[in-house]
């Protein structure tokens, strides 16, 4: 069975289904005839031979008696929790897989499941597939048929790799962490694109590579798919993309990740920074360990955070090796961000650091300019995705320069004003001039729930469950109220008091005090307490922009407490500079309404690093102190007598009085702080953790909080209640979240509380969490939607077909999380052609749903479609999806005449020239 | 697809030096006793045991680091280079008459930006006994593993002028094969190489070792 899957000798193709009927289009596009169907302009069908295949499990390649549109095989061989390398017998492995897998998990909030662990309730049908889940292939040849019958015509095969994450995955190298190798990316390249071909090959009479635009619209016109192999690499040389050229590579990403030798990316990611600081050497002998060198913007909100690197230990055994925060000097270099913190202990320090993103100073190099020019020349598609904004600008240049297109294919567009939220979304600038040169777009499906944070409680220990045995399970229950409501169960956790701030207030000063344990003094002699206080530009949500910060550490006072005061007004750091600890500028005057958030930590002076060790904090509380003298409290805490390492936030502001969201859908998080909690295993059915929300209707000052009653098919956790279905084992510091549409008449706002319970078969234990949070949310499908068209209207006029989707299937890309609703029968028309009639897709007989699963295989692309088709939701209006869905099924003729602008066969609307 | 790392230490020059064994010689030596070392030791002589050997050896070389690898290894193993010289030791022990030793070893190497040490048990077998019974021949051929730690410090300066240090320690699991061959049955000078291979992953970790020594023996 491994060797089936790898693709070796014995590998037992599955039977080609063959072709759909032949439909060509009533409806011309632009005065011309076109194909029909959509297109993907990014997935990654091979991308479990990435990353030493040990990374990703599954294959598109897993043989199945019948490829059916409607059934997904289950993955087969299943994977272990512990490891996803098939050979793997070394404890340096498994230790190392456990650590980076659970790294990528916490990224993309979704825990590994033991897939296809034959447990009571841990088998792979609640695990696989799910739309948050990026370590299992999605693109199974069943899943494929589906979205072709759905209607896809162009599909974009893409490789992808890592060799950092594949070193890492091995453990330390030794002597060294990490040793760039400039043969990795081609080989690993080149296998992929020997996969896609098999996967083609096997079934040819439906899909078919495309070597040119002429020769993709043959393959249409007949009824199948055409497949453009892509390359999305992060450290080939230009030589070896040339090579790839005549492997048949047409579509060609040339800066992914990594600042590499074509040019500068986009910084948008603290793992890509340190990435790329372990293969700058690659690129430049006398380059090594080189971050992200940035400039301050305020048209992006994305700050880099601190980097780290590998460094020794302390780790779990075997591997004494770890990663951690540069040194202090060497981040003062990089002037990230202002760190005066760290360099003025002796006093308190008083300034903010504007709300100012970073951009990658990096451009494309000679090199990379080069090679655009060439690929542009030869006919070859070239994409600006994962560029940084000087890369791009530089990418539009040359493409003005030869009269020939460009396209963005995965990822989002800025909005015309306003800053974008970092580099990996199009500046709108630049889309316009993208679109107004002949380019395409691909729209990504991660998907954005415009959420709202209802609610949020943290503590060091905000709420503990004490299991106790009732027969042969144990039970606990808890509860945790929302303090922005009047009525309060006094046995909820509940543990700050917070006071909305009032505007109007001037602030002469902001005084955060906390006070010691009982018998103890507070004290500033071993390790400072660091008080980050941020406020916010006026109508911008503190959740959701870069505030500005103003950062103070606390002095020990004579009554035993500890205080650090920061008078206002805020001076403003010189962005274009280094960090300056005594900038005189002032700019700007704020009020208590804009306060978002005191945040504690503990700072350690020696290594200027926060946490490590627990901040003893009996009560804490943050005020505002006017022009008069008056203080006004904040908000305050008491009753945690410890909270935890890093700190804890004292409180946040949310944008609007979310009692007045009329959403219908939420989302509930837990993070755990330990211990573990247990999974099934064979001799249990391990925990279960539940949760059933509490609502206020009516008046918020005097209605009854209560629990939420609605109909549940939870078998886990029983009637009303919902499990959180944590999977595997619940790690320490794991965050869980849940997805549920609310019952008709039940607003978001009305939810003021949650109620935990823990079910298990096992011995009782007590876990702790930190942190409970209630979001509402909208509906991703239909955003995305929304989006799709607003975006269309504004960049392209509304020329149809020109934005398809951009999926990144299976690029490490989160896609959608959930939805409002699914289709249980599938059919789309579009331009006088439709789609046959699908059901329901399942896996071993259990209906996929996108509002259980999200988008989590690649057929369910048919179901979005439709679910767009039906537009259930009051965020999509039918006009609005109509003309969704017809400019979807142009979006393959438009991709052929994209790239029949790039090879010179279609006239390229000329677009001012530029330097680069 | 396999990442293989290979280190090797390549001895440019013999350097070691150790007090020398006291090794008798004025006796005849025998058809089982070729260099005459039980000549004075009584009649069981050949036939007790443990017998001691310490090896100790010396050299400079060079670190070769493949990195990850898929296919192409060949070119990947000179893309780091490191200088080094290697100074080690083993203390070993033949439990019985036959071919196998149970060995300390520890060994120290010095490469340009790193210092790296290996402690660890070793068992071999002497192939050569099979068909020469003589543990004191001039040269032998045996095969081993090994179970060991290895400590790695090193330093990279980086764009920003900046050293940042990294420390590794790790087990080390490891088969190897050795040929040791010396200056003749009486001298104890040889010249050891050595090729191992990690069990960290098939192949995972590969190094050939070239090495001047010095062996005594003792009872």
């Amino acid at each position: 069975m491994v060797l089936s899957l790898v693709g070796c000798a014995d590998h037992q193709p599955s039977p080609d289904p063959g072709a759909l009927p032949v439909c060509t289009p009533t409806e011309m596009l632009d005065g011309e005839p076109a194909v029909w169907g959509w297109a993907d302009l990014h997935t990654h069908p091979a991308t479990e031979l990435a990353f030493e295949e040990r990374l990703i499990w599954g294959s598109a390649l897993q043989h199945v008696d019948v490829i059916s549109p409607n059934v997904l095989p289950a993955i087969d061989p299943p994977c272990s929790v512990e490891t996803h390398h098939r050979d793997s017998s070394s404890p340096l492995d498994r230790t190392a897989h456990s650590q980076i897998m659970a790294l990528l998990n916490q990224q993309a909030q979704y825990l590994h499941a033991p897939i296809g662990t034959i447990t009571p309730r841990a088998a792979h049908l609640s695990a696989w597939p799910n739309g948050r889940d990026v370590l299992h292939q999605e693109m199974q040849l069943s899943s494929l048929r589906r979205a072709y019958e759905g209607g896809q015509r162009v599909l974009f095969a893409s490789t992808t790799d890592s060799q950092v994450l594949a070193q890492l995955l091995k453990g330390p190298l030794f002597p060294d962490l990490f040793l760039p190798t400039s043969t990795y990316d081609e080989d690993s390249a080149i296998r992929q694109l020997d996969r896609i071909r098999e996967m083609v090959s096997e079934q040819s009479h439906w899909m078919e590579i495309a070597d040119s635009p002429a020769s993709a619209r043959r393959i249409i016109e007949a009824g199948r798919m055409a497949v453009i192999l892509s390359l999305e690499m992060d450290s080939l040389s230009s030589a070896a993309v040339l090579r790839m050229i005549d492997r048949g590579v047409r579509h060609v990403i040339p800066v992914h990740l990594i600042d590499n030798a074509q040019g500068g990316t986009a910084a948008n990611g603290d793992i890509f920074d340190s990435e790329s600081a372990y293969m700058s050497e690659l690129f430049d002998p006398n380059q090594r360990l080189r971050f992200f060198e940035v400039e301050r913007t305020p048209s992006i909100l994305f700050q880099l955070p601190r980097p780290i690197l590998g460094a020794s230990g302390p780790a779990p055994l075997p591997i004494y090796a770890d990663l951690q925060p540069i040194p202090y000097d060497w981040y003062q270099r990089l002037a990230y961000e202002d760190t005066c913190m760290c360099s003025a202990l002796s006093a308190p320090t008083l300034h903010a650091w504007d709300d100012m993103g970073h951009a990658n100073r990096r451009g494309l190099s000679a090199d990379g300019r080069a090679l655009v020019r060439t690929l542009l020349e030869r006919g070859v598609m070239v994409d600006v995705s994962h560029m940084g904004v000087h890369s791009t600008e530089d990418a539009l240049c040359i493409a003005a320069e030869v009269n020939r297109p460009l396209l963005a294919s995965h990822g989002g567009v800025g909005a015309a004003t306003g800053p974008i939220g970092s580099e990996r979304e199009l500046d709108h600038g630049q889309a316009v001039r993208l679109a107004n040169g002949g380019g395409i777009l691909g729209l990504g499906t991660g998907g954005e729930f415009h959420e709202q944070t209802l609610f949020t409680q943290s503590a060091g220990t905000l709420v503990t469950l004490h299991t106790v045995r009732h027969g042969p399970r144990v039970v606990s229950e808890a509860c945790v109220e929302s303090t922005w409501f009047g009525a309060s169960d006094a046995s909820c956790a509940r543990p700050l008091a917070i006071t909305s701030p009032r505007d109007g207030i001037p602030i002469e000063h902001i005084e955060v005090r906390v006070t010691a344990p009982t018998g103890s003094r507070c004290t500033t002699s071993t390790a400072r307490w660091f008080a980050q206080i941020s406020l916010t530009r006026p109508g911008r949500p503190c959740g959701t922009s870069v505030p500005t910060t103003v950062q103070a550490l606390f002095a020990a006072q004579a009554d035993g407490s500890c205080v650090a005061r920061v008078a206002m007004p805020v001076a403003v750091i010189d962005a274009a500079g280094p960090p300056l600890c005594s900038s005189a500028t002032v700019d700007r005057h704020y009020d208590a309404s804009d306060i978002c958030s005191v945040d504690l930590s503990e700072i350690d002076p020696a290594t200027c690093q926060a946490g490590g060790t627990p901040v003893p904090i009996a009560t804490a509380s943050a005020s505002v102190i006017d022009t008069s003298g008056t203080t006004h409290m904040l908000a305050s805490a008491s009753g945690t007598p410890t909270w935890t390492s890093g700190g804890a936030s004292l409180y946040v502001r949310t944008e609007v009085d979310p009692r007045l969201d009329d959403a219908s859908m939420i989302r509930i998080g837990l993070s755990l702080i330990g211990p573990e909690i247990p999974s099934a295993a064979p001799s249990s059915d391990g925990y279960d953790v539940c949760v059933r929300p509490r609502v206020c209707a009516g008046d918020p000052s005097s209605c009854s909080c209560t629990p939420l009653t609605f109909t549940t098919n939870d078998t886990d956790c029983g009637a009303g209640w919902l499990s959180l279905d944590h999977r595997g084992d619940w790690p320490r510091d794991g965050l869980v979240q849940l997805y549920l549409t609310l019952p008709s008449g039940v607003r978001a706002g009305e939810i003021c509380g949650l109620d935990l319970a823990l079910l298990g078969d096992g011995p009782p234990i007590t876990p702790t969490f930190d942190v409970a949070t209630i979001e509402s949310i909208h509906d991703p499908i239909s955003l995305w939607a929304a989006g799709y068209d607003a975006i269309e209207q504004d960049l392209f006029a509304g020329e149809p077909g020109r934005i398809a989707f951009g999926t990144d299937m299976n690029g490490l890309a989160t896609q959608f999380a959930t939805a409002f609703s699914s289709p249980t029968d599938v059919m789309l028309a579009a331009h006088g052609c439709a789609t046959p009639h699908l059901t329901q897709m399942s896996v071993d007989r259990q209906p996929l749903r996108l509002e259980d699963r999200g988008l989590g295989t690649y057929g369910m692309l048919t179901d979005v479609l439709a679910t767009i088709d039906a537009h259930p939701t009051p965020d999509l209006d039918a006009a609005t999806a109509r003309r969704v869905i017809d400019s979807m099924f142009f979006s393959a003729e438009q991709v052929l005449r994209f790239w029949e602008r790039v090879q010179g066969s279609r006239p390229t609307p000329p677009t001012p020239r530029c330097s680069p | 697809m396999r990442r293989i790392v290979t280190t090797c230490v390549l001895v440019l020059t013999l350097c070691a030096s150790a007090a020398r064994a006291d090794v008798p010689t004025s006796a005849a030596p025998s058809v089982d006793d070729p260099n005459g070392f039980c000549a004075n030791r009584g009649p069981d002589c050949l036939t007790r045991f443990p017998q001691v050997v310490i090896r100790l050896h010396a050299g400079l070389g060079v670190f070769l680091n493949g990195g990850a690898v898929s296919t192409t290894i060949v070119p990947n193993l000179f893309e780091h280079a490191r200088l080094s010289a290697q100074l080690g030791g083993e203390v070993g022990i033949r439990p019985f008459r036959g071919g196998t030793m149970i060995s300390v070893i520890l060994a120290g190497q010095a490469a340009t930006g790193a210092v790296v040490g290996t402690l660890g048990l070793s068992l071999e077998y002497d192939l050569a006994y099979i068909w020469d019974r003589n543990p004191n021949r001039d040269f032998a051929l045996a095969i081993g593993g090994a179970l060991a730690i290895d400590y790695a410090h090193t330093t990279t300066t980086s764009a920003a002028g900046i050293t940042w240090p990294y420390d590794l320690l790790r087990p080390d699991w490891r088969a190897y094969a050795e040929l040791r061959i010396r200056a003749s049955a009486r001298e104890r000078w040889l010249v050891r190489a050595q090729i191992v291979t990690g069990f960290d992953d098939v192949l995972d970790i590969a190094s050939f070792t070239l090495c001047g020594g010095y062996v005594f023996e003792a009872l």
